[in-house]
């Protein structure tokens, strides 16, 4: 009976002993199963197929992206999908590992301001113009491409169109007897307006800031004079007194109580759809993505204007940016049906009548019109768009997109905001710290 | 008799077997990482590029020039300084009271470990950032006896105590071994005490805490290199803000790892932080001669 108990739990022991070893080594096993099947693809077109498929975002776009997921599986019942989906939080740092491991999935879901420091390292993504015969590309124009491209090489195709507006509450405006005009705002009436609103009821704010889209409307600020705090040669492209200018006004916003202090509104950086003051409508307005409108109107109706404008603007400081973008995964086994996939959801009609806008407006002009003449799209949405279209700004570049210097950005923008800096000390040191910064990276 | 021998050796192995999960385990996720991030810590690897072996000069980069690294490193130490002290006394004040001699004393214990198995998970990392906002629980409940809103997390002076907060609450398993040392406790010192007239507080600092000194060691030692590697709440909660007032040691590593592609130089910050622990762990058993209390003489 002894015995017996000890043959049971060696063979118990070996199993777990032979799983973890298989476990360990599936990687290479893998590899070399992929490729047969690769090459039995090109024979024999109903192979069963695995695919993976990763992105992130909120409710709606779960429920859009899973619901192509199951028509897409239900057209071609040889491929088999695994959906990946989570929030913003930690995606980015799980697909890096992933893609370093190469054990990425197979269609990914990217966000611009990744592509430079991505191609930095390697190349994980395949140009699909690489992949002409499976995925068209010939609806999507030049200049949308150019946006995700490094040094011409396609990184993906944008899964929509996205520009920054000013969201603002319908009833929070009517309340107020502010304006409902498009072109009403400049930077001046911003603060008069929100000054009036405060001191009406002091739980209320006109303008949602938190540190981060506060470094965006500096930049914003500066390019509406056509300067930059951070050139594409990665040279410092403003001096102190016009940083100076810039921290001044932000200063100001804080000071007549057109934003909130950052004391409250700092933890919600990322999470207005969570944020009580938003929600509660005790918020104007925000200048955000189009993409976030769905998640920030559940309470009330949202309109949209165009940003504030400063008097002969160079540009507006808005650009029109892929909402984010799919992209093949360079290293994984199922390149062509990876490409099969986005080109169903991003070409085909019955696609994208079932995304409808969960990623922004759509990119090509035929899937945009495909939408509005169902009525699919959210109308706020694709005013932002032509808001922005209308008062055009530059495009990003690489210096723009570096997470090094935007989090410097955004630790002199806290220093202001918690007061522990004024103005011109937080300008003179933020250069001085940016500058070392550049040279580091020019070594690099 | 040759026989027998063999069969003794395989004996031998049969043992090894048996534990052969976990040793494989140990060599592939442990030690090779361990050993994998000396070599790194010397390169400029990226996780993805190939490493070049750069010699110490992430190490010279890390004390001289880096900004961050010193800034973290005083939020590290304010950290572990506030949350180990804190999370051991309210342990040893819950095991006190789980100690006494109640009816149901089993469910009541039951019911104290829980938060640690909640631990510092995400969901709970949420609902702390929904207690301790502006108008969160906290402050509404503050406001009952008109005590002004207090920036918990928003306020760069006090966010790190409010994520200490989370630490203290997972207190069991310190809690646990508590409440077996105060078991441990003869009865007979107390009744001797207390036919002296000594009183509960004075029983105490007397007989508890002397009797219960290895316990309280280990626990210190434990807590404290967990709370060096603290990540998780930091992370969820505050994101290392606001102004970097929560930017604890391993968030900074993780940024550089997988945010700033810097794996060798992460490595290299993950070296010093190993180091720090150990050194910070030998003053701890070396100051333990003078105060905690062996009944057989004390080594270990």
């Amino acid at each position: 009976m002894k015995k017996f108990k000890r043959i049971v739990s060696l063979v118990c022991v070996s199993c777990l002993l032979i799983s973890s070893v298989v476990g360990c080594g599936s990687k290479v096993e893998d590899k070399s199963k992929d490729s047969v099947t690769k090459k039995e693809d090109t024979v024999k077109k109903d192979e069963a197929v695995e695919l993976r498929f990763s992105w992130w975002g909120g409710e709606a776009r779960h429920e859009g992206t899973l619901a192509v997921i199951d028509a897409y599986m239900a057209k071609n019942p040889n491929v088999k999908i695994e959906a990946e989906y989570s929030g913003w939080d930690g995606y980015y740092q799980k697909l890096v590992t992933q893609l370093a491991g190469t054990t990425a999935p197979d269609v990914i879901q990217i966000n611009y301001n990744w592509l430079h420091d991505l191609r930095r390292q390697g190349k994980f993504f395949t140009d699909p113009r690489d992949m002409k015969d499976i995925i068209d590309v010939s609806g999507f124009s030049q200049a949308s491409l150019d946006a995700i491209s490094v040094d011409g090489e396609l990184q993906g195709l944008p899964t929509g169109l996205n520009a920054v507006g000013m969201i603002y509450n319908k009833e929070f405006f009517e309340k107020n007897n502010l304006p409902q005009d498009i072109e009403y705002w400049n930077w001046d009436n911003l603060i008069e307006e929100g000054k009036r609103v405060h001191e009406a009821d002091a739980n209320q704010y006109l303008l949602n800031e938190f540190p981060k889209t506060l470094v965006d409307l500096s930049n914003m600020y500066l390019e509406q004079k056509g300067k930059e705090i951070v050139t594409k040669d990665f040279t410092v492209g403003v001096n102190v007194e016009e940083l100076t200018e810039v921290y001044e006004y932000i200063q100001k916003l804080f000071d007549n109580g057109v934003i909130p202090p950052f004391e409250e509104s700092a933890l919600f950086q990322d999470k207005t759809e969570q944020y009580p003051k938003w929600i509660n409508g005790e918020m104007g307005m925000f200048i955000q993505v189009a993409s976030v409108i769905p998640a920030l109107s559940g309470n009330f109706d949202v309109g949209v204007t165009r940003v504030p404008l400063m008097d002969g603007a160079k540009s507006s400081g808005v650009s029109i940016n892929a909402t984010n973008i799919f992209a093949i995964n360079d290293n994984g086994p199922n390149k062509e049906e990876a490409a099969k996939l986005i080109n169903f959801m991003l070409n085909e009609e019955e696609g994208i009548n079932i995304l409808k806008d969960v990623r922004g407006v759509q990119s090509t002009e035929n899937g945009r019109k495909l939408l509005l003449d169902a009525g699919a799209i959210n109308p706020v949405i694709s005013q932002t768009i032509d808001i922005a279209s209308k008062y055009p700004g530059q495009a990003n570049n690489e210096a723009e997109m570096n997470s090094e210097l935007n989090d410097i950005k955004l630790q002199y923008i806290e220093k202001l905001g918690y007061g522990e800096l004024s103005p011109e000390e937080a300008a003179t040191e933020m250069l001085e710290v940016i500058e070392e910064k550049l040279e580091e990276i020019k070594k690099n | 008799m040759k026989l027998k021998h063999q069969r003794k050796r395989f004996k031998d192995y049969e043992g090894l077997l048996y534990i052969s999960p976990f040793i494989i385990g140990f060599l592939v996720f442990q030690l090779y990482p361990f050993i994998a991030s000396i070599v790194y810590s010397f390169t400029n690897f990226t996780m993805i590029k190939k490493p070049s072996f750069i010699g110490i000069e992430n190490y010279i980069y890390m004390f001289t020039k880096d900004r961050e690294f010193w800034g973290s490193l005083v939020v590290t130490f304010k950290y572990v300084l506030m949350a180990v002290p804190m999370k051991l006394i309210f342990a040893l004040f819950i095991a006190m009271l789980l100690n006494m001699k109640l009816k149901s004393i089993n469910f009541f214990r039951t019911v104290y470990y829980l938060p640690s198995i909640l631990g510092g998970s995400v969901a709970v990392a949420v609902m702390w950032r929904f207690l301790f906002m502006q108008d969160g629980v906290v402050n509404k409940f503050l406001g009952i006896f008109s005590i002004p809103p207090i920036g918990w997390l928003g306020n760069p002076d006090i966010s790190l105590y409010t994520i200490g907060l989370l630490a203290v609450w997972q207190f069991g398993s310190s809690m646990v071994l508590f409440l077996a040392g105060l078991k441990q406790i003869p009865e007979n010192l107390y009744e001797a005490s207390a036919i002296d007239g000594a009183s509960k507080i004075k029983q105490f600092f007397v007989i508890t805490l002397p009797m219960i000194t290895p316990i309280l060691l280990f626990n210190m030692v434990m807590q404290t290199i967990g709370a060096f590697q603290e990540f998780t709440g930091a992370f969820v909660i505050t994101n290392g803000g606001p102004m970097k007032s929560t930017y604890l040691y391993g968030m900074m590593l993780y940024n550089n790892a997988f945010v700033n592609f810097k794996m060798g130089y992460a490595s290299a910050q993950s070296w010093i932080l190993f180091i720090i622990i150990i050194i910070v762990t030998i003053i701890l058993l070396k100051s333990s001669k003078r105060w905690a209390y062996y009944e057989d003489g004390g080594d270990f």
